[in-house]
């Protein structure tokens, strides 16, 4: 078993089609998990139920990470039930409609920042000092493969999440003395959650996925677990020295 | 923690090193046989050895001065007869690493540097690759320096050949991917083990110069051996299948 410090893994986001499959992966890996939803209560609570069954323990909190005063109650029940979080897992956001820059509209791109940099930033103000005090912990973000090369379309995703590897940087510049960690999961295109609903409402076609394998080192799309994998190692002993860094889990997009 | 690996060994060049022993004690106790090559240091092989087959794992080691491409081949060549398949090579050949600025590197020096680190990576990426090809796969990790990050003073002989490797490895991951071929790096920090003691005695990193570099350092100390060798089995494990052409700094946020 992976080792991790007393206490859970707090996922906002866990419920997500990835974000679920981290979940998971957490808890198989030996890890109590609370998983904070917005709607999806029937995936988070199907979630803590395997997870429990597995010997964990495991909540579900309901939170809009657009409210500060949700964010702040989700960590302040988490830390009553499991004693600590150790570990913030940052998977939320909304389904990302693939548009061009110049034709996005300004409360579809407002909002995105919301949710994904503001919601964020109010997880790590709300948890820092409890990590502080507990000695130390560490925040897992997800953050998206198209840093390192422009996906056509995806720039609410990409330039949005490029604020949060900035936030990543600075959390590991200046609360790595008090033992505070923080990576980036940079996410390629996964076959789960957002893939599959871009694909019904007809915003990705055949063409898109071929298009994409020829951009891709390893040709096939990845799993949610495959994003859980490196979560798990980022949030765990075995990384105690790794902070301040991306890992692109995208069969080398962009490289 | 255990992993799962594909079938054989794991290949460490510099298997008999300060980071080189660490790293693959990690793999052994990961749950993989190990293949260790070295250079000169014999009796550290043969330790490092013994210490694996005492947790359980099948160890074997390869004298090879990685200069020499033949010599290599027939390494590469005995560790697939002991093992069955090298599934991953992790790269951690290398001299201890002379302190000088750029404008006073004789020219032996850097001719040196460059023909054993990358030369010699080059060496082990041609004969490992077509056997990862006729395997199904395999996995490169390369352990570089976080001073790819933040040009560290000093330190040119070791970054500036690692440099090359780092292109290498984007480039293998690149053409060989498509053959289930991964490769990615480990930029390595000041760990406490192997050049970094050897450079303390000699005097290069004396008081002033931790209490300097500590205080850039996010994370307030020097890493450990294992600390590369967990990194490296992750890179190297089925849990990584997805990731490739990836540098990874364990360095305590060295260059962040």
């Amino acid at each position: 078993m992976a080792t991790f410090a007393e206490g859970c893994a707090l996922l906002f986001g866990g419920s997500g089609g990835i974000g679920s499959a981290i979940s998971r992966t957490f808890a198989q890996a030996g890890c109590d998990i609370a998983i904070v939803y917005r709607g999806n209560r029937e995936r988070a609570e199907a979630v803590a139920v395997d997870a429990q069954a597995q010997g964990r323990r495991a909540t579900i909190h309901k939170a809009d990470v657009t409210r500060v005063e949700d964010v702040q109650t989700a960590i302040d029940d988490a830390i009553a039930v499991h004693g600590r979080v150790h570990t913030i897992v940052w998977a939320a956001g909304p389904l990302v409609n693939q548009r061009y820059l110049s034709s996005t509209p300004m409360d579809e791109w407002r909002h995105a920042f919301d949710v994904e940099v503001h919601g964020f930033l109010a997880a790590a103000q709300a948890v820092i000092p409890h990590m502080r005090e507990q000695g130390g912990g560490s925040f897992v973000t997800l953050g998206s493969a198209g840093h390192d090369w422009w996906p056509a379309r995806d720039g609410m995703s990409v330039a949005v999440k490029a604020s949060n590897e900035q936030l990543v940087n600075g959390i590991a510049k200046e609360e790595g003395r008090y033992g505070i960690r923080a990576n980036s999961v940079l996410v390629g295109v996964i076959d789960a959650g957002q893939l599959h609903e871009l694909t019904r409402l007809g915003q990705i076609d055949q063409r898109w996925v071929d298009n994409t394998h020829r951009l891709l080192c390893l040709k096939r799309f990845g799993t949610a677990e495959e994003i859980g994998h490196a979560c798990v190692f980022f949030a765990s002993n075995e990384a105690a020295y790794v902070t301040g860094q991306r890992i692109s889990v995208s069969g080398g997009f962009g490289v | 923690m255990s992993r799962d690996f594909p079938e054989g060994t794991v290949a460490v060049f510099g298997g008999s090193g300060g980071i080189g022993k660490g790293v693959a004690l990690e793999f052994a106790k990961a749950g993989t046989d190990v293949a260790i090559f070295y250079h000169s240091k014999r009796e550290a092989a043969e330790a490092v050895a013994a210490q694996i087959e005492g947790l359980g794992r099948k160890a074997s080691i390869h004298q090879a001065d990685v200069r020499d491409y033949d010599a290599l081949q027939a390494g590469l060549d005995a560790a697939i007869a002991a093992h069955g398949r090298v599934h991953s090579v992790v790269w951690g050949a290398g001299p201890v690493v002379a302190q000088v600025n750029i404008a006073d590197w004789s020219l032996e020096q850097f001719r040196a540097s460059m023909e054993i680190e990358a030369f010699g990576f080059y060496h082990a990426a041609r004969i490992a690759i077509p056997h990862f090809r006729a395997s199904g796969g395999g996995s490169f990790v390369h352990l570089g320096s976080a001073g790819h990050d933040w040009w560290p003073h000093l330190d040119g002989l070791s970054v500036a050949p690692k440099a090359c490797n780092e292109s290498l490895v984007k480039g293998i991951a690149k053409e060989e991917g498509v053959h289930e071929i991964r490769a990615n790096s480990i930029l390595v920090g000041v760990i406490d083990a192997g050049q970094f003691k050897v450079g303390q005695e000699q005097g290069y990193f004396d008081a002033e110069w931790e209490r300097n570099v500590k205080a850039m350092l996010p994370i307030k100390r020097w890493g450990l051996a294992e600390d590369i060798g967990k990194a490296a089995v992750f890179l190297a494990s089925n849990d990584a299948n997805y990731i490739t052409g990836q540098t990874v700094s364990v360095a305590g946020g060295f260059g962040v």
